[in-house]
């Protein structure tokens, strides 16, 4: 695979998700002592709705992770952007290597593709399974039993750094780093995660929203795009809808994480955009076709 | 060939969920065996299992760190709650302002008052402490302790008050005969008994 020009919104992005990571690892080491030099708690945990539902749910602090409810809401109106640029475990596996596409691509010659080179149907299958997923935690825990724990990712990446302050190994944290490089950066996040299933259940139930009440929204013109599918290749997600879809202005997909590869990716001006409150941050499509020689060799790998 | 990649690939996403499954219902059964001294606050043991997210904020946040993740040997449903040590430290409940409970992100360590506060109950092993055992002079659980919950009797010996004592554990973490306290804090009504009187037997 020949070099793919990397556009600054990637660059602006891995800036943003290493600013949180550190963050995270600041607020999770912060010593204890002295007590009134230090941040009191991980803030990051207090914004994780599954932590809000076990407290309400088991305790009956309804107000108290009202953070927690503020990111659920900010998620109904503009999808699930702490994934794509704020989560510490997400980002850590993102900018991990990954043996998927080393391998999808040794296979995709088998492998039944559509016009974008992947197995649409499969993939679409495999992401409602968080659903199913989050559905057994929660039944457990309605149960008495706290599974929960196990993969929550902001839980698990606070006790990871927690673990190694206090000498011992992160176990959990290793078997998600180890699933990410075997099976993909974005396989936890999008086919797995608790958290991830939460939060694109508060992404679909704003779906409806125009682009204008969103904070951070994806907007397409349907007019500018030729189907060339270069967004549905570059994102880390997998999300195919956005080449598929037929529809003009914010796009509805409960998956997306607002990272804008896509836009970064697409070679038509104005076909997609980022915006925030109808306002554009970020067009797609600087490169003319034929002028720069990287463009034209980006290929879907996987 | 199409049927079988995907059966694959869904294969694998469902025995995932299903190991998943296993495990959690594997929690359901392993509740271990040991006893586990909690933070205070926390000393509903089956609610707070529940409750606890492992997330390890208690354990980072006290601040004499008498707090530690609870290992595999408490049993898989208890992995990784926090557990009161006192060989780390002493609990300072009423000094460090419930860092712990301040710290929880979940409320599932509560804020009890200062009186109310019963992490568990000292008790003296006898054959161990050495104003029992060997006759000699030695009172430092009864100088640590703040509670004024151990007496001495007239022949310098160690003996617990039950009902004054907060399970605090600052004898246990001054015991000279550590690392093998002859006081030492077990769960509430788990304390063995002392004996009674102060009729020394054998020697």
């Amino acid at each position: 695979m020949k070099k793919q020009r990397r556009r600054a919104v990637h660059w602006v992005r891995r800036a943003v998700q290493l600013a949180f990571i550190a963050l995270f690892v600041a607020s999770a080491w912060a010593a204890a002592w002295p007590p009134n030099a230090t941040l009191d708690e991980n803030f990051f945990l207090r914004v994780d709705p599954l932590a809000g539902i076990t407290a309400a749910w088991e305790s009956g602090l309804w107000l108290y992770l009202l953070p927690a409810w503020i990111l659920l809401g900010l998620t109904a109106l503009s999808g699930r952007f702490f994934c794509g640029w704020i989560c510490p475990l997400g980002s850590a596996v993102e900018m991990l290597p990954s043996l998927e596409s080393r391998r999808a691509r040794k296979i995709s010659r088998l492998r039944p593709r559509d016009i974008f080179g992947r197995t649409i149907r499969a993939d679409d299958r495999r992401i409602r399974l968080k659903y199913v997923f989050l559905g057994i935690l929660l039944l457990l825990f309605s149960l008495g039993i706290n599974a929960i724990w196990i993969f929550d990712p902001l839980v698990v990446a606070n006790r990871a750094v927690i673990f190694v302050l206090l000498g011992g190994v992160p176990f959990v944290f290793i078997a998600l780093v180890v699933l990410a490089v075997v099976v993909g950066p974005r396989f936890w996040c999008q086919e797995m995660c608790p958290l991830g299933a939460c939060l694109s259940l508060a992404s679909m139930a704003g779906s409806r929203l125009p682009a204008a009440a969103s904070p951070l929204a994806l907007v397409k013109d349907e007019g500018a795009c030729t189907h060339c599918g270069k967004c549905a290749c570059a994102c880390p997600f997998g999300i195919t809808e956005v080449a598929d879809s037929r529809k003009t202005g914010r796009l509805f997909m409960a998956d997306c994480a607002l990272c804008g590869e896509c836009v970064a990716a697409c070679p038509e001006k104005g076909a997609l955009s980022l915006r925030a409150l109808g306002a554009p941050l970020l067009g797609s499509g600087k490169a003319r076709e034929g002028q720069e020689g990287l463009e034209g060799a980006i290929t879907c790998e996987t | 060939m199409r049927d079988m990649k995907v059966g694959r690939r869904d294969f694998l996403a469902l025995g995932m969920t299903g190991a998943a499954a296993l495990f959690a219902y594997g929690l359901l059964r392993d509740q271990g065996s040991g006893v586990l001294l909690r933070p205070p606050g926390a000393q509903d043991e089956a609610a707070f299992a529940t409750r606890c997210l492992r997330c390890g904020e208690c354990v980072r946040a006290c601040l004499t760190q008498c707090l530690e993740p609870a290992g595999k040997g408490f049993g898989a449903a208890r992995l990784w709650t926090p557990r009161f040590n006192p060989a780390l430290g002493k609990c300072e409940f009423e000094l460090c302002g419930r860092a712990c409970a301040q710290a929880c992100p979940v409320g599932a360590i509560r804020e009890p008052d200062d009186a109310d506060v019963r992490i568990g109950t000292a008790a003296v092993t006898r054959s161990k402490c050495i104003a029992w055992n060997e006759g000699k002079a030695c009172l430092v659980c009864y100088e640590r302790c703040s509670y004024a919950a151990i007496e001495i009797d007239s022949r310098g010996r160690p003996r617990v008050l039950a009902d004054k004592c907060t399970g605090c554990g600052a004898c246990q973490n001054t015991c000279v005969t550590c690392p093998d306290p002859a006081i030492m804090v077990y769960s509430p009504g788990a304390a063995p008994l002392e004996g009674g009187g102060n009729n020394r037997r054998g020697n």
